[in-house]
């Protein structure tokens, strides 16, 4: 045992240096392509945390400021250029891949993760033809490299797109209860979000919904996907009360839906043990738009 | 020490490559299962005044701050002008700067609750709000779910190679150990083993701990000489590693290929086997070894029709009834209980081959499980830990009289009469007593297994009232037990011990071949257990003397007196009139003991050998 142990040691402090560095030279080769993704990566992680940040502070209790505010909170974010800038830089490092990286990043079952990335940054900067476009093609030309995060968010892509649709239109609206706003709530704020039916299956929620069975119950996208369905209620909440001067009753459907949401939202952060934080995000979404969170009644 | 300093080169080199690669898909795996932060669509997260008044109008939410209330022992009183603000918007007279006001009395109260609950550390000057980074932080979201990451760790990849490439170095470095010798040629056997079945980089890591032991355990197969002089022990070393190593090596993969387990289950399955198959192997070694010994020619000479020795298919078939585990019986069997069942596999198989190689190896695999699912069905009865010894009697028992006990074992070898049989007694002796009963307790486990083995002796010494006409287990013995557990449940009390009652079942059992007419009805019972109850009916009687239950309650008297009841019944006609005599006979040993008398054995059996007599 000595003797193999003295053999071994000799063996090991032959290694010339050179071919330490040969080892190094050897692994970078080839990286290049996966160094770009990383930094659409990054930049697109710093957009989108920025963003929450701004978009999440009320939610979180700001005090003072946002209180003041009538109007739509991205026509007051100062920071709001910068976000753009970063998803803009998010698409500018995937434009440097060549067709080369590109059959590089195929190989490394990597393309997946570059058309997800892409398609969201698109969807952030409003391109959102564009953004469906690349589902649709990570769909044909990745659908192999498509892992359990990437596949729930292509196919949430759709919903998340009809809830900025609708946002634009309500924060256009004039408040008031008008035979113009009933209709625009009707006809096109109503069916993107929650649907005009509990069948209605064009709507954001259901199409959210979906991607949620997709990801599968206890995977942690559904934090996501989750606040994305509360966000269409609440977008639904905001119409509503513009023009009828309350929100909606507890008769209401979609109501029902959101409170049904906020409850798997619980019930999924005590499946992950989030604690704490869990029971933060809860109380922030129950008490600053009143939806109590209810368990879903099971079939 | 690998002195050709072109091979070493070639060996670094080599190594090298291998180490960069890996370090390679290390990156590319980081860089796919990177987390992402995901921003939330648009949406108008400010509140409003409708919010506010929304959230200060319900009890479940704000109200309490309005009207006042209580928390922790302290009151704390109405906010007066939030209500008031609340009364402004509801009369239509609330300002731009009153519904401001308002919008932020409904932050200031929501992080007020948020405290309250233990959400965030409330600041007294009413200023404090709920921790953002708490909610931002949950939106940095993984690929996978925890668990379910089918990429092997960046240090997984790195060790495992690093590994590989020690494993590499050591079976092309020629002055490492001495490759004629006979440990030299098992260790460099062994490495090799490792190199062409383990993955140490990209493999799952639970399968490493299985694929070890088979790679030890072929190594042991091809060394056998290594561990034992014996020419007889080097021989079932080696025949009993290979043919556990083949198997463990099959369920292994079949494991791996199963697409209804998750990545977990599986690798839960596979730590599993390598631990059963260990524990398989060590019984086999220790009692295989005996039994060789003592018998190489039976155990060693005997193969099936495959060529593999009896010792070897006896192994399997255990390992495979362990693996396939249908009914839950890992979760009972130790690995002592393992060794009982090897053990009397092994000693019945060696006395009849026949039962492997007519089945195609699979009999004792199936009469095992065909065990199994018969206890299985009677509720909680595999938890008494009875399986082993249950299984030992039934495959002990098995040789004495094959074509009695197993005559479809070609055809269906899991209909085995002392299956049935077992299953028949357990099932009657494991079922709770009825509400009402007088006599409650259960019995324990060695108390069942002592009538269950009665029950398979007597299958053996007299089967003639056990089996019927057509070879199968005839209603005799459910209508006996039942019969008689019946009578003893009804008729005794706590003073009645559980192991007292088996040795009463015992006796009936035992007594059944002295008379057919045992099993005739009287009242709508067999006969026997119409004589227990004549006998035990006025000793538990409550109105008696407390001497009389004082002096044949006892274990050895009331067995005693059973016995001698049975012997003497026997011998005279058995029907409603001797019963009855037995009865009175009881009656008058009774009054004797109440008028001060000791009881005497042996004048009870004269007196009752008098009293059927006339």
């Amino acid at each position: 045992m000595e003797m193999l142990s003295r053999e071994i040691q000799r063996g090991f402090l032959f290694l010339p240096r050179y071919l330490l560095a040969a080892i190094l030279i050897l692994c970078l080769t080839g990286c290049q392509s996966i160094n770009h993704l990383r930094e659409a990566q990054d930049s697109f992680n710093s957009a989108a945390a920025m963003e929450n940040r701004i978009r999440l502070e009320p939610l979180a209790g700001a005090s003072g400021l946002e209180s003041k505010l009538k109007e739509p909170a991205d026509q007051v974010l100062a920071d709001f250029n910068s976000v753009r800038s970063g998803y803009a830089s998010t698409l500018l490092s995937l434009g440097k891949l060549s067709g080369k990286d590109e059959r590089a990043l195929k190989a490394d079952r990597l393309w997946g993760v570059v058309l997800t990335l892409k398609s969201m940054a698109q969807w952030r900067l409003k391109d959102y033809d564009a953004a469906l476009r690349t589902a649709e093609e990570s769909g044909l030309q990745a659908a192999d490299q498509l892992y359990p995060r990437d596949a729930a968010l292509l196919a949430a892509l759709p919903g998340l797109i009809k809830i900025d649709l609708a946002y634009d239109k309500i924060a256009a609206m004039q408040p008031g209860h008008t035979e113009a706003n009933r209709l625009l709530l009707d006809k096109e704020i109503r069916p993107r979000l929650v649907g005009l039916t509990v069948s209605d299956d064009k709507n954001a929620v259901y199409i959210l919904r979906q991607a949620r069975i997709k990801a599968g119950a206890n995977h942690p996208i559904n934090v996501y996907l989750i606040q994305s369905q509360l966000a269409a209620y609440r977008n639904y909440q905001v119409a509503y009360q513009n023009i009828y001067e309350k929100s909606p009753g507890n008769d209401d459907f979609a109501k029902k839906e959101a409170q049904y949401n906020l409850g798997d939202l619980e019930t999924l952060f005590n499946n992950l043990k989030f604690g704490q934080a869990g029971k933060t995000v809860i109380d922030s979404w129950k008490n600053a738009y009143t939806i109590m969170p209810e368990p879903r009644p099971t079939p | 020490m690998v002195t050709d300093s072109t091979a070493l080169i070639l060996f670094v080199i080599r190594s090298a490559a291998k180490l960069s690669q890996q370090i390679r898909l290390a990156y590319v795996d980081d860089t796919r299962r990177r987390d992402l932060i995901l921003p939330l669509p648009n949406f108008f997260s400010s509140t409003n005044v409708i919010d506010a008044v929304d959230y200060f109008t319900y009890e479940d939410f704000g109200l309490r701050f309005v009207t006042g209330y209580e928390w922790k022992g302290r009151k704390y009183p109405p906010d007066l002008r939030l209500k008031e603000l609340l009364d402004q918007q509801q009369a239509g007279t609330l300002d731009a700067q009153g519904e401001a006001e308002l919008v932020d009395l409904h932050t200031k109260y929501r992080n007020v609750a948020c405290a309250e609950d233990g959400g965030l550390s409330w600041q007294a000057d009413g200023g404090g709000k709920a921790d953002p980074e708490q909610i931002y932080a949950l939106l940095s979201i993984q690929q996978w779910q925890r668990g379910t990451d089918p990429t092997p760790s960046t240090l997984h990849r790195i060790s495992g190679t690093i590994i590989e490439i020690g494993i590499d170095y050591a079976l092309t470095s020629p002055d490492l150990f001495d490759r004629n010798s006979k440990k030299g040629k098992a260790v460099a056997g062994f490495l090799s083993g490792l190199d062409t079945t383990i993955d140490f980089k990209e493999g799952d890591l639970s399968e490493i701990p299985g694929r070890l032991f088979v790679a030890m355990l072929e190594t042991t197969a091809d060394n056998s000489a290594l561990l034992s002089g014996d020419p007889k022990i080097q021989d079932f070393v080696n025949v009993t590693t290979r043919s556990i190593s083949k198997d463990i090596a099959a369920w292994l993969d079949r494991i791996d290929a199963d697409p209804d387990l998750a990545a977990d289950e599986k690798s839960e399955a596979r730590l599993c086997a390598k631990d059963w198959a260990e524990m398989v192997f060590r019984g086999m070694l220790s009692s295989g070894g005996r039994l060789v010994l003592t018998n190489p020619a039976r155990f060693m000479g005997v193969k099936d029709p495959a060529g593999q020795v009896l010792i070897a298919s006896v192994g399997t078939s255990m390992l495979d009834f362990i693996l396939e585990d249908s009914r839950g019986v890992r979760n009972v069997v130790s690995a002592e209980g393992l060794e009982t069942i090897l053990q009397a596999a092994l000693k019945t198989t060696g006395e009849h081959p026949e039962i492997l190689a007519w089945t195609g190896n699979e009999g004792v695999t199936k009469l095992l499980t065909g065990l199994a699912s018969e206890l299985a069905r009677t509720e909680n009865l595999l938890t008494f830990g009875i399986f082993p010894e249950i299984a030992r009697m039934v495959l002990e028992n098995t040789g004495k009289n094959l074509d009695l006990f197993w005559p479809d074992l070609k055809k269906e070898p899991e209909s085995h009469l002392f299956v049935v049989a077992a299953r028949t007694t357990l099932e009657i002796l494991s079922s709770p007593a009825e509400a009402g009963m007088q006599w409650q307790p259960g019995f324990g486990r060695e108390d069942i297994l002592s009538v269950t083995q009665c029950v398979l002796d007597e299958l053996v010494s007299n089967p003639g009232w056990l089996v019927n006409e057509a070879g199968q287990l005839s209603g005799t013995l459910e209508e006996v037990l039942s019969a008689t557990l019946g009578v003893l449940r009804g008729r005794a009390d706590r003073r009645l011990s559980p192991g007292l009652a088996a040795d009463i079942l015992r006796a009936i059992l035992k007594a059944m071949v002295l008379r057919k007419d045992f099993i005739s009805e009287v009242d709508g019972r067999p006969i026997i257990s119409a004589i227990v109850d004549a006998v035990v009916a006025g000793i538990f009687n409550d109105e008696r003397d407390a001497a009389v239950a004082w002096q044949l309650a006892g274990d050895r008297t009331l067995k005693g007196i059973i016995d001698v009841s049975l012997r003497q019944m026997a011998k005279h006609g058995l029907d409603k009139a001797t019963i009855e005599k037995l009865s009175s006979v009881m009656n008058d040993q009774i009054a004797l003991i109440e008028a001060g008398n000791l009881f005497d054995l042996d004048k009870f059996a004269a007196a009752l050998s008098n009293k059927l007599s006339v």
